[in-house]
Order: C-alpha cells, then structure tokens, then sequence
C-alpha cells in the first residue's frame, strides 16, 4: 500500500518539467523517528527519479560520536585490557545501500574524498607504533558496529522500478542513538558523482521517554531523589501489602 | 512485549525483566537476601550496559530491603545503634566506591575488577556456606560459636556498648565492615547482604536474630546513597528498568516466602551456597577463558 502510494506520489512530482534538470530527485518516507517506550526499531523508505543512466548509492549518516576500542590480553591467566585506540568523530550509524556493489561503481580514491564506505570512517592515530595495528583495532571497530546492527551495507539494494525511478529501505534498529542523521543519495555515472543530494532525519526520544532522560540529564540530584523515593514507597507498599500474609 | 529504556537506551522485553525481578524475588524471599550478585550479571548478560545494570539494581534493591526491613522492625528484630555504626562507615565506602568505579571505567578495567571481586567473594562466601550447610546436614558438631566473643573486636580501642545486641566492642569494626562492604556495593551494584551477614555474625559477633533486619536497616541507605551518586555523577539509574524490576520482584518474593518456609533452613543454605558458586564459576570461566572477541568497544564520553 505504502508503495504504491509512493509510486504514484513519485509519478506525480517528478513529472514537473522544472525538476527535469536535477540529476538526482530523492525523498524519504519519514523525516521524523520518534523513540517512545513502544519503540522497536523501525524503517525508513526512501524513493527517487535519476535523470539519466548511472547508479545510485545511499548513505545514511547518524550523528558523530567518539569510540575506544579496547583489546584484551591474556595476563598471568586472566585476560585484561591491555592495549586501546581512540576514534575521534566518527558516525554512530551508517547504512550504505546501492545499485551495485561499490567496488563496480567507482573507485577508491573517489570513495575515500566523499566518505563512502565504511572503510573510509576511521582515521588512523598519528602515533606510529599504534598506525600498525590500525586495521585490526578498525575491523573490531566495524565488526562491533555491525554487530550492533548500527552499521550496515546493503549492494545491490536500490531497486530500479521502470528506468529513473529507484527505491530503497533502510532499517533503524531500536539502538540508535537520537540526534540528527542525514541521507545521501548520489548518482554517479562512469567512475564521476554526476549528482548528489541530501536529507536530514531526526531521530528524537519522544513521550515518558523523552521526559525521563531529560530529568535524568537536567536535574540529575531530582532524579536520584524520585528514584530512591520511588523504591522507597514500592517497597513499604509491598511490605505493608504482603506482610501480613508472611 | 517490548519496552524501550530511557537511559539504557534499548528495547527490552517486558516479560524477560519482569520475570529477571520475579526470580531475585524468589531468592529474596526464600533465603532473605538481596538478589543483586544474580542480577546484576544477568542484566549485563541480557545487553543492559554494565554501569546502567550496576546503578539500577542499586536502587531497586532500596525496595526489597525496606520491605524486608518492614516485616524484621515490626519483629524487633533490628539493632539500630549497631546500624547506624555500620552506616557511617558505609556512607564513607560506598560514596569512595563510585568515585573508584569511576576512575576504574575510565582505564578500562571495570569489567575484569567486577569480575575478579565477584568470582573472589562469592566463591569465598559461598564454599563457607557450603560447608557449614553440610557439616549441619550430615549432623556433624558444628564450630563453637559463642555470639559476643570475638576477640579482635575487644581487643581494639573506643569501646561501645550496644544493649540490643548485647556487645561491648570497639567502634571501629563496625565502621571498618561497613565502609568496606559500601565500597563493594557501589562496585558490584549488589545491596552487600552477602558480605554483611557473615561480618556481623563471625566478626562483630552479634546475634543471629538482630542481623538479617540490622543489615536491611543500613542497606536501605547505602543503596540510596549509591543511586544518588550514581544519579549525579554517570546519570546511568534507569527509573522504567529499576520500575519494572520492582514489580516482578514483589510478586517473587511472595512466592519465595512461601517456598523458604516449607524447606528445612540446611538444605535451604546449601541450595543458595550452590547458586552463588556457580555464578562464581561462571565468572570465573569468563576470566580464565579466552574470549570469543579479544576487542571490545565503547563510546567515549569526553
């Protein structure tokens, strides 16, 4: 149903003469996720027109946050923390999808100038002696975000329907961290991004929610207050409650 | 059902927790103890970030305390002058305690520390009750244990009386017991039942009567101190999980009460002794074993 609505919609706006010159026309089904205490991760659908031959690669971007990762190592029996790295800046949430693998579509060098793939998010430290075990300290990195379903990629995943329009899914798990995250949509033709747009998308923690970690981050002395008030009172109810029975 | 956690930032399922507080209910009821050295580990094992798991069951332990207090003050079964000893002490244990945890996760090493005390103190605590539940099941003599003779408590100085317990001790084991006992429960985020009972018996010598609610009387404010500092300084109490922990837990208890009851208190001992070992074990398996993923990581707060 959504889809066909989505079609028609498409069908309808893209057939505006003015918008003939874009490259590339693309919106999403949703601007707004909103994490209340029902939330469960949720999807987004993403439809657009490509003027033109030439593949599609979506990048959805959550907001930066700063990592460290840690490697353990077996010390006199017991594995303990022994070495780390620290990334600085890096996406919390990155979802490539794409009408082709990447591989096929440009190359590396290009990939690296516009941040496409999760190859090009982590930046190597400066420390030397560190540079050299960057890859396995980025792979737990990625394995980690993968694992978490915050990082996902998706070839071969922008469908075309006739020959300009394109659609796509992109799955939010119930993880995500709220913030702004934006989608990209390029159209790249012969190895060149012949044309590239973006949308914005908030994510924002909505109802009892919303209430509870502002409380929690605003007034944190209230907060601990309510809490210990709160089992406090639970727990003469239960024992008022019970007691009698025991 | 699912239910998203504010500050855990998660989904969880309503059933899984209420049923994870409904069995530490169980215990609760059944052997008069806390239920945090199970919790715990299981909320950290269910995906709950471990400083989230530690300050929330910090303060849903509040609840359980105070509804056992309730039921043991009603009893008279409470040494007031002794809990507050072992509250001035705790206060200063539990408050450091935070502070500790917060300089451990920053290098870190929390998790293996977590690990190390757990696997430490429960072993130790629950080989002991082993042994005595059976020296007591195979109707073996036990230990002379004579309740108000232990002589390091005499032999320091600053004396106190304490009439309800019928002691004349020096102050400062109490202080001593408690501080240390509050810097494990702001580490391990359990309500330190565990360690408690046994000091109060063995060390502090009191009698068995008074030390079940005396120790509820001072867990009730070490938990409340620990979720408050925990509520300033990591904002990591999550009130929906601690809510919902709570709800299930009341209900268990009820049932675990009336289990403990019908069960005879040897066997009932060594049924806990075997539980608290084996969540030692288990711990002690993560520590030795090589881990499935040598990396972990985290976000970085500064």
């Amino acid at each position: 149903m959504i889809r066909w609505l989505a079609v028609l919609w498409l069908v309808t706006f893209f057939s505006a003469p003015a918008l003939a010159a874009m490259p590339v026309v693309a919106d999403v089904s949703n601007y707004h996720i909103e994490i209340d205490s029902r939330f469960n991760g949720t999807r987004i659908f993403l439809f657009g027109a490509r003027n033109g031959n030439g593949d599609i690669v979506v990048i959805v971007r959550g907001p930066n946050q700063n990592y460290i990762v840690r490697k353990k190592e077996s010390m006199a029996g017991i594995w303990l923390n022994r070495s780390r790295m620290k990334f600085y800046n890096v996406p919390s949430f990155y979802a490539v999808a794409s009408s082709k693998p990447l591989e096929d579509i440009m190359q590396t060098g290009l990939f690296e100038r516009l941040g496409i793939g999760q190859k090009t998010l982590l930046q190597p430290p400066p420390n030397i002696r560190l540079k050299n075990s960057f890859e396995e300290f980025e792979s737990a990195y990625l394995r980690f975000q993968k694992g978490q379903k915050l990082y996902s990629s998706a070839p071969e995943q922008v469908n075309f329907m006739a020959q300009t329009l394109f659609k796509t899914v992109i799955e939010f798990p119930d993880n995500i961290p709220p913030g702004t995250y934006t989608a990209e949509i390029y159209l790249v033709s012969d190895g060149e991004v012949v044309g590239m747009q973006s949308t914005p998308i908030s994510v924002v923690k909505g109802g009892l929610d919303a209430v509870l970690f502002q409380f929690a981050h605003q007034y944190p002395a209230m907060y601990g207050i309510t809490a210990i008030f709160l089992a406090l009172f639970a727990g003469w109810g239960a024992g008022r409650l019970f007691g009698k029975y025991n | 059902m699912n239910v998203y956690l504010p500050i855990a930032e998660m989904s969880v399922n309503i059933f899984l927790i209420l049923g994870l507080g409904g069995v530490t209910g169980v215990l609760s009821g059944m052997f008069g103890v806390g239920g945090g050295f199970l919790l715990t580990p299981l909320l950290i094992f269910i995906g709950v970030p471990p400083s989230v798991s530690v300050a929330t069951v910090a303060n849903q332990i509040i609840a359980s305390s105070v509804s056992g207090f309730v039921a043991h003050w009603r009893r008279e079964n409470v040494d007031f002058k002794m809990g507050w000893y072992l509250l001035g002490g705790g206060m200063v244990g539990s408050s450091l305690g935070v502070l500790l945890f917060r300089w451990l996760k920053q290098l870190g090493t929390i998790d293996v520390v977590i690990s190390v005390v757990y696997v430490t103190f429960l072993g130790v605590i629950g080989s002991m009750m082993a042994a005595e539940a059976a020296r007591s099941i195979m109707k073996m003599p036990k230990k002379a244990h004579v309740a108000g003779k232990v002589p390091l408590a005499q032999r320091l100085p600053c004396k106190v009386e304490f009439p309800k317990s019928k002691l004349h001790i020096s102050a400062i084991m109490p202080i001593a017991i408690g501080m240390f006992v509050g810097l494990m429960v702001s580490i391990m985020g359990i309500g330190g039942g565990f360690f408690l009972i046994p000091a109060m018996i063995y060390l502090l010598g009191m009698p068995t009567s008074v030390v079940i609610g005396t120790s509820l009387f001072q867990i009730i404010f070490i938990t409340a101190n620990v979720t408050m500092w925990q509520a300033i300084t990591t904002q990591t109490v999550d009130i929906l999980l601690a809510a919902l922990l709570l709800s299930g837990s009341v209900i268990g208890a009820q049932f675990g009460t009336r289990i403990g009851s019908k069960l005879p208190a040897d066997y009932l001992r060594m049924l806990l002794a075997v539980l608290v070992l084996g969540v030692a074990i288990k711990l002690a398996f993560g520590l030795f074993t090589t881990p499935d993923d040598v990396f972990s990581v985290s976000i970085l707060d500064d």
